[in-house]
């Protein structure tokens, strides 16, 4: 069984190094309002492509994580469910979007706004279910 | 016997009779560092793997901050922009809560150089 597991517990610490990683990264709120205050439009494009690239990398690391548990949990006899690996958003158009907040005046700046709310929104909507099965699975092998 | 009693006698540096007894030699103090002295203080012992995995799943509420745009929109006009700063708070530290969340509450089995296969685990 070692042998079979082995790649598993690989490609999951592959992709915990990836996330563990992101905590090292600079995303203070505190220091980034203040920036904010100092600068506001600019620094807020800023943390939106940061913040974006960031949901798109910390997704398909959490993807690759939880596909490797379903297997191993899977192979221990616990269901956990294979998550959807089409859910990771691609990154946004980023050199489009600075252009279009330019000259719409900033307007173009409330629908980046939107997409930054409901973009993470749906990421934890999407993984509520995955956590709950991990949880389940978790307790059901400690009993 | 006798003989090693004496051997091991501190030799009398006592002032003579009648003379006035001398001062104690100035106590040295050496610095010892206080970590070195106390030893290094224990940290708590880890949480177990389903306890971090139990209390990452029971504080789903804090970290997973769910936004109503229209609601901040409507908020941040009220307050003449003041509340979009907040919103904005709000999105970086959703974000930052969110990695922090799920690179401590994976099992620590998949920690690297820390994966016995199996450990924690048991088959039905």
């Amino acid at each position: 069984m070692q042998d079979e597991l082995t790649p598993s517990f690989q490609r999951a610490d592959a992709h915990m190094t990836v996330l563990r990683g992101m905590t090292r990264d600079f995303r203070e709120p505190a220091i980034w309002v203040v920036l904010a205050v100092i600068a506001r439009g600019i620094v807020e494009i800023i943390a939106f492509v940061l913040l974006d690239q960031d949901l798109v990398k910390h997704d398909r690391s959490e993807v690759g994580v939880e596909y490797e548990l379903s297997l191993i949990f899977g192979r221990f006899g616990q269901y956990l469910p294979v998550p959807d690996q089409s859910r990771v958003k691609g990154q946004n158009n980023y050199v489009g979007r600075i252009v279009a907040t330019v000259f719409s005046l900033g307007i173009y700046l409330f629908w980046w706004y939107y997409n930054q709310m409901n973009d993470p929104n749906r990421h934890f909507q999407v993984n509520w279910p995955q956590e709950d099965a991990l949880m389940a699975a978790v307790q059901q092998a400690l009993r | 016997m006798a003989e090693g009693e004496q051997e091991n006698q501190v030799p009398s540096v006592g002032p003579a009779d009648g003379d006035p007894p001398a001062p104690p030699p100035p106590v040295s103090h050496t610095s010892v560092p206080a970590a070195q002295a106390a030893g290094p203080m224990p940290g708590p012992p880890p949480m177990p793997t389903a306890g971090r995995v139990h209390a990452a799943w029971q504080g789903r509420a804090d970290t997973d901050y769910i936004f109503d745009y229209w609601t901040a929109l409507g908020w941040t006009i009220l307050t003449f922009g003041i509340y979009g700063f907040y919103v904005f708070y709000q999105l970086v530290r959703r974000m930052r809560d969110q990695r922090a969340v799920s690179s401590s509450s994976t099992p620590r089995w998949l920690s690297p150089g820390n994966r016995p296969v199996g450990a924690g685990c048991r088959t039905s």
